[in-house]
């Protein structure tokens, strides 16, 4: 009996391994809720690797740390918070020194000045995993490009970390103002994405509007008032020169903005108190009406592929938004809040539009699915106007005016998020931002 | 490893069950039961009774006298009221040490015998069961105790808290294996392809056949079932205790999330990321063995992305140890974790 019972016993004990085989199951957790909080970064001063070289190695640290924190993604640990030192590029890291102080990513680089030449290279860490985020990368440029360097070193930070492309070795394009409202000097100026840099383009003879980069960042489409009129102008942003665009007598042509393969554009011209949708070649050529309706339709803008174009109309009694085909026909309405929608601009990924609102004597700097789903308003102020999307599609600059006379417009950025909203540094007021691509 | 595992436990259920088909058809009625009841006559318990003085009081309190007769039969000074110890009358010859049954329960936890850590120690100049040797241990002791003589000296025997005294002088020991080699041992005893490749029995048995020859249905019986006990603890992943209750898992989330820092306007926040990692036993995350399991739609940067986001997390909140329970650690030894993303996502 004994033994039959021990014999049952084994044979319950084997069966129920054999019968649960790789039973082992890993423990399956599913994460929904996160945190949004700037990922702290720790940049210490690029190592001087040759004499001279300390100053150029504060400035370009400098430069990449502000790139990076000026996001609202990246949030830079003060040097006096640091444990360890780099010295030596090649030196290996102590990961548990930048632990301790809660880096979670670490940038250290080295510059070499040799003559008007200066070389910068750099390493990005996952100071948590305790290995290198990528390789190392060098640059190598002349002295005065020192700071597209920095921002080139950026870029390459932020886009290992976030996966996306960044926008810090990118150009805008505006109108820089002087003088009181009523008699306002306008000029065509080009700048660094974050101010610096910043050059004329135009003297300040003739009124400039609504400067629009080419896809390949060297040409700048324009309005301008050289004929008395507005006309459309293509100034070559190296050499300075311009040539005007859609030279029809009679009509004015204005709110002009280059397709997505830079060889055509889509305007507006006005004539007989008429304005429609016109498209052209960059080349020259005849103009292709894309509207004909007794509205106005203005402010038009490709999407990222070139097949659709939405902009704005007051065919329906109020200002909306319309997609149409970019060859004209039907056009659809995708903004129906209340208030009035105008300037809207495809967003580089495809899935946003970004648009102006005007409600309740309030402006706003929205976006809105490309179906006009998912609207959601960004700033408010007095007049917030004229968004341009950066390169990689996740922030927005646009024009903020203050009351009054005195009220000197300004560039503003803010995450498509609505978060980080910040001034750009201007000397003097500026209006009309166009963000360049990145440049190569 | 499930394939081996078959096959062992296939082999040996049919090796039980040809030795039970051959012990009850060769092995005789137990009349010891209705014997042993009949055998207690008022005479026998009256002489018996002089010779327990001391129990007196004992046997006045309970009901005792019927178990205790049904022992007399075999006299082995086995009182235990454990079930296992069924399995210790078979063998006689075994030293009235009282931890073969108290250890029986715990076969299920490996690495818990101390003689697994000598049979790794010892140099494989000896018979080659290092694996099984621990899994007979309540059976054959004695046995056992000669082959493992020679590293006894440095890493003594005594089942009691085996894991700080056994490490402890081994490292005293100069000449025992390093630490490492207690670990490795660890290791294959939990690989169950190790355990039916090494012929566990037969270093042992023969010798004890040969001093208990008048029972060999009764031993083969005992080895089929020793091997079958053996098979089932190598073989069993399955996690031992009872799981992770809600509260002990919504921590584990808790502590994760909170270092898990999503950026809803990026393409990494519209892809989903199962990651999976082991764990130590302290609550510490095996960084090495962090991988990506499987994605969701997206481009290959923004996938990255998300990885790396849900692996800092997993790294940086778990530096110091996830509150999880130590004795469950079966449960989360292996953890598979979804990073979605989708309720943080910008709409």
């Amino acid at each position: 009996m004994m033994r039959v019972l021990t014999v049952f016993l084994a044979l319950a004990m084997t069966s129920g391994p054999v019968a649960g085989q790789g039973a082992r199951e890993p423990l399956r957790i599913e994460i929904t809720e996160g945190v949004i909080e700037p990922l702290p970064f720790a940049a210490p001063t690029f190592v001087p690797e040759t004499s001279g070289a300390e100053e150029m190695a504060t400035l370009i640290t400098q430069v990449v740390a502000a790139d990076l924190a000026g996001t609202g993604i990246f949030r830079e640990i003060p040097h006096s918070a640091f444990i360890s030192t780099i010295t030596n590029f090649a030196s290996p890291i102590q990961y548990s020194d930048w632990k301790a102080i809660n880096a979670q990513a670490l940038i250290t680089g080295a510059v070499a000045v040799s003559g008007n030449r200066v070389t910068v290279k750099f390493r990005l860490f996952d100071v948590f995993a305790g290995s290198p985020l990528g390789d190392g990368l060098q640059f190598a440029a002349t002295s005065t490009s020192w700071r597209r360097m920095a921002h080139k070193v950026a870029d390459a930070v932020y886009a290992r970390i976030t996966g996306e492309a960044a926008y810090f070795d990118s150009r805008i394009a505006f109108v820089s103002e002087r003088g009181p409202k009523n008699a306002r000097s306008k000029r065509l100026a080009i700048m660094d994405y974050d101010g610096a840099n910043a050059r004329f383009l135009s003297d300040s003879s003739t009124i400039v509007l609504a400067p629009r980069f080419s896809p390949d960042g060297d040409s700048v489409l324009y309005t301008g008032y050289e004929t008395g009129m507005p006309q459309i102008y293509l100034l070559n942003a190296v050499t300075g020169r311009s040539r005007r665009l859609a030279n029809l007598p009679g009509s004015m042509t204005f709110a002009p903005r280059f397709s997505p393969d830079g060889r055509a554009i889509v305007f507006s011209l006005s004539r007989g108190g008429n304005t429609d949708i016109y498209r052209m070649s960059t080349s020259g050529g005849a103009p292709l009406r894309l509207t004909s309706t007794p509205s106005i339709e203005t402010a038009a803008s490709f999407s990222p592929d070139g097949r659709r174009i939405v902009f704005e109309s007051d065919r329906s009694g109020t200002q909306q938004l319309y997609v149409m085909s970019a060859g004209g026909g039907e056009a659809t309405r995708i903004s129906f809040g209340p208030g009035r929608y105008g300037t809207p601009v495809w967003s580089p990924r495809g899935d946003l539009i970004a648009f102006t609102k005007q409600n309740r004597g309030r402006f706003h700097i929205g976006v809105m699915g490309t179906d006009g789903s998912d609207e959601r308003l960004l700033t408010a102020s007095f007049l917030d106007e004229g968004p341009t999307w950066a390169p990689n599609g996740r922030v927005i600059m646009f024009t903020r005016e203050g009351r009054g006379p005195n009220g000197a417009p300004s560039l503003y950025s803010v995450d498509v998020s609505g978060r980080n909203l910040r001034r750009v540094a201007t000397e003097g007021a500026a209006s009309d931002p166009s963000w360049s691509p990145l440049r190569p | 490893m499930q394939a081996g595992t078959y096959i062992s436990g296939a082999g040996h259920g049919a090796l039980i069950l040809s030795l039970l088909a051959d012990g009850w058809m060769g092995a005789s009625p137990p009349p010891l039961n209705v014997a042993s009841v009949s055998l207690i006559s008022s005479e026998e318990f009256a002489a018996l009774t002089p010779l327990r003085t001391a129990p007196e009081t004992l046997a006045d309190i309970t009901p005792a006298p019927r178990p205790a007769d049904q022992r007399t039969e075999a006299p082995e000074p086995l009182e235990a009221g454990d079930p296992d110890l069924d399995d210790a009358p078979d063998a006689p010859n075994a030293p009235p040490e009282p931890e073969p049954a108290e250890d029986s329960p715990e076969q299920q936890q490996p690495p818990e015998p101390p003689s697994q850590e000598i049979a790794a120690l010892a140099p494989p100049s000896d018979t080659p069961a290092p694996p099984d040797a621990p899994r007979v241990a309540p059976l054959p002791a004695p046995d056992r105790e000669t082959p493992k003589a020679p590293v006894a000296s440095n890493v003594p025997l005594p089942r009691v808290s085996p894991d700080a005294d056994t490490l402890d002088k081994a490292e005293e020991a100069p000449s025992a294996a390093p630490r490492e080699a207690t670990t490795a041992i660890v290791t294959e005893a939990e690989t169950p392809a190790s355990a039916p490749a090494v012929p566990p029995h037969p270093v042992t048995r023969p010798a004890r056949q040969a001093e208990e020859p008048e029972a060999p249905a009764a031993s083969g019986i005992e080895e089929a079932v020793e091997a079958a006990i053996a098979d089932a603890i190598s073989a069993s992943d399955a996690p031992v205790g009872p799981p992770l209750s809600g509260s002990e898992k919504e921590g584990f989330v808790i502590a994760v999330q909170e270092c898990w820092n999503v950026d809803p306007v990026s393409e990494a926040a519209r892809v989903t990321v199962d990651i999976g990692f082991s764990m130590n036993r302290d609550g510490t995350v095996v960084v090495p063995s962090i991988r990506l399991l499987d994605a969701t739609e997206g481009s290959d940067a923004a996938i990255k992305s998300a990885y790396e986001k849900g692996r800092r997390a997993i790294i940086r909140c778990g530096s110091q140890g996830y509150p999880l329970p130590a004795d469950k650690f079966d449960h989360w030894r292996e953890v598979e974790m979804t990073f979605n993303p989708e309720r943080m996502r910008l709409k």
